[in-house]
């Protein structure tokens, strides 16, 4: 005979939480390749000139030819978002990949350091993280003058600083696990021990970060584009759409739908990979330990 | 009379795989029953059924599962039931003290949330064995020692005042006194009234606690009575395994006088303090060419730091150290490492999880380039074929069994061809089947190539089965060394005479008459 309140309340439980991280990731991961996949493809899908004027009525509302209007130049603003993704997207991700490379680097440094070393190179760290990020990419923004590889610059300056932090406390606590302690007394180099021992235990928990401060980049380069101090027009840049269609908020309110859905839906497919990547690799690293 | 506990049918099984397969259990009040079980007999989950923690994915069925309390009957498959009952009814040992406790929170406190009234800290506190409870009640859970810990969490246990106390495997972080100690405090309990249940794989515990023994082989109870019935003459085959399989029924080490031999290891006067408390006092040792000694002492009493200063992942404050002829002062540990290699505690988890078993058998040779990646890869099946592994150099620590892993550690330790092994506790991860697998294992392998090895445990019957001579670590220094044969007529310090007592020569002549 089945006991109905033990085994209903271990499935109520627990089965909600197994699915969660892979339906989190999936539908993350589906939503982010779109829009990957279509501001990639922005040359062949986007019907119309993105910084061409006049292409249509100016600043007419979404119909059969312009899926999102145009705006008050008469500039297709389909087109506009797709080709802007390739701004956002692409140069935040090659941003993203400078910072985690440098991230990783400083926090593998101060990780295998001695501990005076290792208590400066954290210190400084901190400092880093603690500084509001947005404040040095406006004072860098100051210095070289607005425009979106001046954001991505200052960004690059500080964004570095929270995989340094985790890469950091990663490498101690891996080099502590039994099995390093065991491959040293065996005589292991620092090569071997950062290939085998460290990097495993890293790739999953610098994935999650990533996804995390990825979507947080995106809405700050485009919080930044809004204020006017990155992308400059006429480029199309989903920040500086969404600025431009501020101005016209009262006559063409249409115009705010494609930009703000994008920053929208990719920094909610980010957060989604992100969280759901944290849920799956937690249960496969317990699923390891056990 | 109605039992406390009954249990019927209690099966519970994970992803249809079936751990638990119909078990009966019936405890009166102030029984003490021993579940005794290899690993994978599925004791610890009859201990969480009891306590309703069975994790995911686990089912759980059974035709009944009741406790009697003073307000009758209480049905702990009814939702809730669980609540009112752990803490209250259910008091638990659990099998890691240390992880069982709230680092952070004061003693006193974790006491009073399971007791209720602040007054009965100090009472609990000295029937856990504490002489002068009111320090340890004022200090946070982390900063208790392992001993200590255990005697904090059995208080925890009994501080609701419960009617049954389940252990899961109380005695294996313990050393000897320790464990006798708390089997002494679980039995006063069960003079008391309270019914003990506790699960254990060590038979040593089951001889000196159980008023029953109840013996889970794959699920089922194959076998259950007195311990002088169960263990004296058992009658299943899991039983006969438990209780003949064990350290002290094998034979001790033949020594091999191997004269002329270079000295293995020498050291004198290490000193190691850490904040101002010395835990290494000016401590000398040799063992010399084909020599096994052991290194055996208390839990606290510096036998980790000693070994982790011999492995070069500690710098001793002063002291000499030279390994198989080696001065790693002047020349390096790496060039020590090339001669001395590790046999760990936890084999599982001294195994990279993402490495396959021939690689991490070939890890020491890539260490100290030896040879090519081809002859390499050929030493280490060789290697692995040597403690039984051939055909398994593929697989991953996960698909490989403790047993398995044990092996996989040892054929590592064997790769360089050391002069010298160095063993830290390499028993105490283990039940006792799998430490007397080990003992041959090592004994063979030690013997085959002429090696010394030095062994770290506080198990006295792993060393006497391993070691030609035996060194009791007390305070940072030797109090005693002598050679096994002598070891029980002439230990004179009454640390060694604590341990011996705690490990005597076959603990289950008292039972088994």
């Amino acid at each position: 005979m089945t006991v109905p309140g033990l085994s209903s309340t271990v499935g109520r439980r627990r089965l909600p939480v197994v699915g969660r991280g892979r339906g989190l990731l999936t539908a993350g991961a589906v939503l982010l390749s779109i829009v990957v996949l279509a501001t990639l493809s922005a040359p062949w899908l986007a019907p119309f000139d993105p910084v061409a004027q006049g292409v249509g009525p100016r600043s007419a509302p979404p119909d059969g030819e312009h899926w999102l209007g145009t705006d008050r130049f008469g500039r297709d603003t389909a087109s506009r978002v797709l080709h802007g993704g390739q701004n956002t997207l692409l140069q935040t991700g090659a941003t993203m990949l400078a910072v985690i490379a440098i991230g990783a680097a400083v926090g593998i440094a101060v990780g295998l350091a001695g501990p005076r070393l290792d208590d400066l190179g954290r210190r400084l760290v901190d400092g880093v993280v603690a500084f509001p990020a947005v404040i040095v990419i406006l004072a860098f923004v100051g210095l070289r003058g607005p425009s979106l590889s001046a954001v991505l610059g200052g960004a690059l300056l500080v964004w570095w600083a929270p995989f340094a932090r985790l890469t950091r406390s990663l490498v101690r606590s891996a080099l502590a696990e039994s099995s390093a302690v065991a491959a040293r007394a065996l005589g292991a180099g620092r090569a071997h021990l950062l290939r085998t021992e460290v990097g495993p235990r890293l790739v999953g928990p610098l994935a999650v970060l990533t996804a995390v401060e990825a979507g947080q980049l995106i809405a700050t380069v485009a919080g930044l584009s809004f204020l006017g101090m990155g992308a400059q027009p006429p480029a199309a840049e989903w920040g500086a759409m969404l600025a431009e269609a501020r101005g016209a908020a009262l006559t063409s309110p249409h115009l705010v739908l494609g930009p703000g859905l994008a920053v929208l839906v990719t920094v909610f497919a980010l957060t989604c990979v992100g969280e759901g990547l944290r849920d799956v690799l937690d249960r496969s690293a317990q699923a390891v330990a056990s | 009379m109605t039992p406390l506990l009954s249990v019927r049918g209690l099966t519970v099984d994970y992803a249809g795989r079936t751990v638990l397969d119909g078990v009966d259990l019936e405890v009166e009040a102030g029984e003490a029953v021993v579940v005794l079980g290899g690993s994978g007999s599925g004791k610890s989950t009859l201990l969480r059924a009891l306590l309703g923690m069975v994790p995911a994915p686990g089912r759980v069925q059974a035709g009944e599962l009741a406790l009697q309390t003073d307000a009758g009957r209480l049905d702990l498959t009814a939702s809730g039931a669980w609540r009112r009952a752990r803490g209250r009814e259910i008091g638990m040992v659990f099998q890691d003290p240390a992880l069982a406790l709230t680092p952070l929170r004061r003693v006193g406190s974790l006491l009073t949330e399971v007791s209720g009234d602040p007054a009965r800290t100090e009472p609990l506190l000295r029937a856990s064995g504490f002489a002068d409870p009111a320090p340890v009640a004022a200090r946070r859970a982390f900063e208790l020692s392992g001993g200590m810990a255990q005697r904090v969490g059995f208080g925890l246990a009994v501080a609701g005042e419960p009617r049954l106390v389940l252990a899961d495997e109380p005695t294996t972080a313990l050393d000897g006194p320790a464990r006798e100690e708390l089997v002494t405090r679980l039995r006063e309990r069960a003079a008391a009234g309270t019914a003990v249940v506790l699960v254990t794989h060590d038979v040593t515990v089951a001889a000196a606690l159980a008023d029953r023994v109840v013996v889970l082989h794959r699920g089922r109870i194959v076998e259950q009575g007195t311990p002088a019935r169960v263990l004296g003459d058992p009658a299943h085959e899991a039983t006969r395994s438990l209780a003949r399989d064990v350290p002290w029924a094998l034979p001790a080490r033949h020594p091999a006088p191997r004269p002329g031999d270079a000295v293995a290891i020498r050291v004198r006067g290490l000193t190691k303090s850490y904040a101002g408390a010395p835990v290494l006092d000016g401590l000398d040792l040799d063992v010399g060419g084909g020599e096994v000694v052991g290194i055996a002492g208390r839990s606290g009493g510096g036998k980790t730091t000693l070994l982790r200063c011999l492995l070069g992942l500690e710098r001793p404050d002063a002291g000499e150290l030279r390994l198989a002829g080696i001065d790693p002062a002047a020349q390096g540990w790496q060039a020590v490492r090339r001669a001395v290699q590790l046999v760990p505690q936890d084999p599982r988890a001294s195994l990279n999880p993402w490495r396959t078993a021939a690689q991490l058998v070939a890890d020491p040779l890539d260490f100290h380039r030896i040879g090519t990646r081809a002859t390499r890869r050929a030493r280490a099946r060789e290697l692995l074929a040597a403690v039984g592994l051939d055909g398994l150099a593929d697989r991953r620590p996960n698909a490989l069994s403790t047993g398995q892993c044990q092996r996989v550690a040892i054929a590592r330790a064997l790769a360089v061809r050391p002069r010298v092994l160095v063993a830290d506790e390499p028993a105490s991860a283990l039940d006792v089947t799998l430490q007397a697998e080990l003992i041959r294992v090592l004994s063979r392998v030690v013997a085959e190539h002429g090696m010394a090895a030095l062994v770290v445990s506080h198990d006295l019957h792993v060393l006497e089965r391993l070691c030609d001579r035996i060194a009791v670590l007390d305070g940072g220094r030797l109090v005693e060394d002598l050679p096994v044969a002598r070891l029980r007529s002439d230990a004179a310090h009454t640390r060694t005479r604590d341990l011996l007592a705690a490990y005597p020569t076959d603990p289950l002549t008292g039972v088994a008459g």
